[in-house]
């Protein structure tokens, strides 16, 4: 079975705050191409990078996160 | 919605652009290991003759031969250049990851050099010709030993989650090449429909397709 699109509104915040893929990528200590991947939803992050992204914002799983389900689905 | 331009957004180079370099990169590393090996078969065969004024042809075969080496490698340090141009700074974890590639391309390359200079023919390296024994041990310690050192250090140390994702698709489906592809091998063969099993095309299969799919999943 295919799996749900998760999105997410990583790019939206990360840009809020002029920060560049690699200057995330520093903070979050992944990747480029990690923070790449998930932005453009190729790839959903384990639970801890998702808690990890939260804190980092300030923010829930879910007001990054929307995997449809929820009630704040992100436009 | 977000305005636009609010931030640089998408700052990996595409996806098409680096997998031409990576490509580019890896057949000319080919092809420079391929012609030093001819350059160095081609003198052997002289000296094995027992040497004297060489020939115009062999004079020509040597210089195309070192031609040949030094543009492919020409060719594969400017591509390496233009990507670490276009990747701009490197986190502190790619640069781990960069700095083992490195040494992994240094390992494969001394070994290709080895494999070509010292075994029996100039184009032996990918071949099933005997070794002399001191070489054969002496790389297969490297293969052995140094390389799952350097993987352990790989894995605890340099790839985050992404990659490890990514390694781990192609690993998987590098792994049933080899499930089906060399059992499928071998009953052809049994049934006199195709010639006998040779490992080593099943290897590089094996790590073509898992490299090949691991690169896809990383970068795509």
């Amino acid at each position: 079975m295919r799996k749900a699109a998760v999105r997410n509104r990583l790019k939206v915040l990360r840009a809020e705050r002029d920060w560049s893929q690699a200057e995330l990528a520093e903070r979050l200590d992944v990747s480029r191409q990690a923070v790449n991947a998930i932005e453009t939803g190729k790839y959903d992050p384990s639970l801890p990078l998702a808690l990890k992204i939260g804190r980092l914002f300030g923010l829930r799983i879910e007001e990054i996160f929307d995997d449809g389900h929820g009630d704040g689905a992100h436009e | 919605m977000m305005a636009m331009g609010m931030a640089p957004m998408n700052d990996e180079p595409g996806v098409g652009r680096r997998f031409g370099r990576i490509a580019l990169i890896a057949a000319a590393s080919v092809v420079a290991v391929f012609g030093v090996g001819v350059a160095v078969g081609v003198v052997a065969a002289h000296v094995e003759r027992g040497g004297g004024m060489p020939s115009a042809r062999m004079i020509g075969l040597l210089a195309a031969a070192v031609l040949l080496a030094a543009g492919a490698a020409f060719l594969a340090w400017g591509q390496i250049g233009a990507m670490a141009k276009e990747a701009g700074a490197a986190t502190a974890r790619e640069r781990r990851n960069r700095n083992v590639l490195i040494v992994c391309g240094a390992l494969g390359g001394v070994m290709g050099l080895m494999l070509s200079l010292i075994g029996p023919t100039p184009f032996s390296t990918f071949s099933n010709d005997p070794l002399p024994a001191w070489l054969a041990v002496t790389l297969a310690a490297v293969v052995a030993l140094l390389i799952p050192a350097l993987s352990l250090y790989w894995h605890r140390h340099v790839v985050d989650e992404q990659e490890a994702a990514a390694y781990s698709k192609g690993a998987l489906l590098g792994l049933y090449v080899f499930w089906i592809g060399a059992p499928a091998w071998w009953l052809l063969w049994r049934g006199g429909l195709a010639p006998a099993p040779d490992g080593v095309l099943i290897y590089f299969a094996t790590v073509v397709v898992a490299g090949a799919v691991w690169m896809w999943a990383k970068y795509r």
